[in-house]
């Protein structure tokens, strides 16, 4: 990810990081990045709806989230993890611990994006824009924090998947 | 088994969605179980693999987001007992097919990029995913049904 720059240099530079990681991200595998991508977003909802159910939280949590707009928020999920994986693919070779360092900063990516939907949801429901700044103002530090935490997780277990599947399919 | 609650429009769309989602999860898997056995040569078992796959992961993000949305329709008093014990059993099962299909797609991978695919592997790998798409399945009809 682009680090913040102020002078014309360090502009141009960030722009033409940007393009380098639009081209790489073109060049990941679409197929390894839709299955990536559909792995962690159901996991994320699976794993934690089982915790959740065991712990008898479960239907309270679901009785305040209308049908419609759950749907909207999971594809938003879906929607954002497919871009990020597609950038952590293009900027890593998956070649060891140095694809985690990437899959944390995208999956931070991915923990601050998710963040704003959900506060854009809150915002059109509650109709309370200080509440709405505040979420916002306080959600982003901790959505990126865990957002880093889940994707570094997801980069090692990612890591392995690609390794063991590539035992299993060459014979 | 589930107590009878009146349907909304929306919730019957998102039950139709998970039976449709379902359908093409385990039919594709049989089928890709299916040509990779009787097939003669790798490259139709690797076509009908990789089409599967982009399919697969399509249905399976499908029916994650209609299984919850299923579960909205009983909040707050999701059922217990011998219907939890299913739904445990479900999302367990759920969680084991999520990375063991991430596995498969990933060999399916490798095998296209292979001089020598593996494709009795993958052969076991879709006999394995239809087996466990069954059993949740008939795991879902438990709890539907009881």
């Amino acid at each position: 990810m682009a680090e913040g720059g102020g002078g014309t240099d360090a502009s141009a530079g960030d722009s033409e990081g940007a393009m380098e990681a639009d081209d790489a991200a073109a060049d990941a595998d679409p197929l390894l990045a839709w299955t990536l991508a559909s792995f962690h977003t159901t996991t994320l909802l699976a794993a934690p709806l089982l915790l959740l159910y065991a712990v008898d939280a479960l239907g309270s949590l679901l009785q305040g989230v209308h049908t419609a707009t759950g749907l909207g928020l999971y594809l938003a999920l879906w929607g954002l993890t497919f871009w990020t994986n597609r950038r952590w693919l293009g900027a890593t070779r998956r070649d060891g611990w140095g694809a985690v360092r990437p899959g944390a900063t995208w999956g931070s990516v991915t923990g601050v994006g998710f963040l704003f939907v959900l506060v854009a949801a809150v915002g059109l429901t509650v109709a309370e824009p200080v509440l709405v700044a505040a979420l916002a103002l306080v959600g982003t530090p901790v959505a990126a924090l865990v957002g880093a935490v889940v994707g570094a997780g997801f980069a090692v277990l990612d890591l392995l998947i690609v390794e063991a599947g590539q035992r299993l399919g060459t014979a | 088994m589930v107590p009878a609650l009146p349907l909304t429009a929306t919730h019957l769309f998102v039950r139709w969605l998970h039976v449709l989602a379902m359908a093409v999860a385990l039919g594709g898997g049989a089928l890709a179980w299916g040509v990779s056995r009787v097939a003669a040569d790798a490259e139709t078992t690797l076509a009908v693999a990789t089409t599967y796959e982009v399919a697969f992961w399509g249905a399976l993000g499908v029916l994650v987001m209609t299984g919850v949305g299923n579960l909205g329709a009983l909040a707050p008093a999701i059922p217990r007992g011998r219907w939890g014990v299913a739904f445990l059993a479900k999302l367990g099962l759920l969680l084991v097919v999520l990375v063991g299909s991430a596995v498969r797609t990933a060999a399916v991978r490798a095998a296209r990029d292979a001089t020598t695919p593996a494709t009795t592997t993958l052969e076991r790998g879709y006999a394995l995913t239809t087996l466990a798409l069954v059993t949740l399945v008939a795991l879902a009809a438990v709890m539907a049904h009881g």
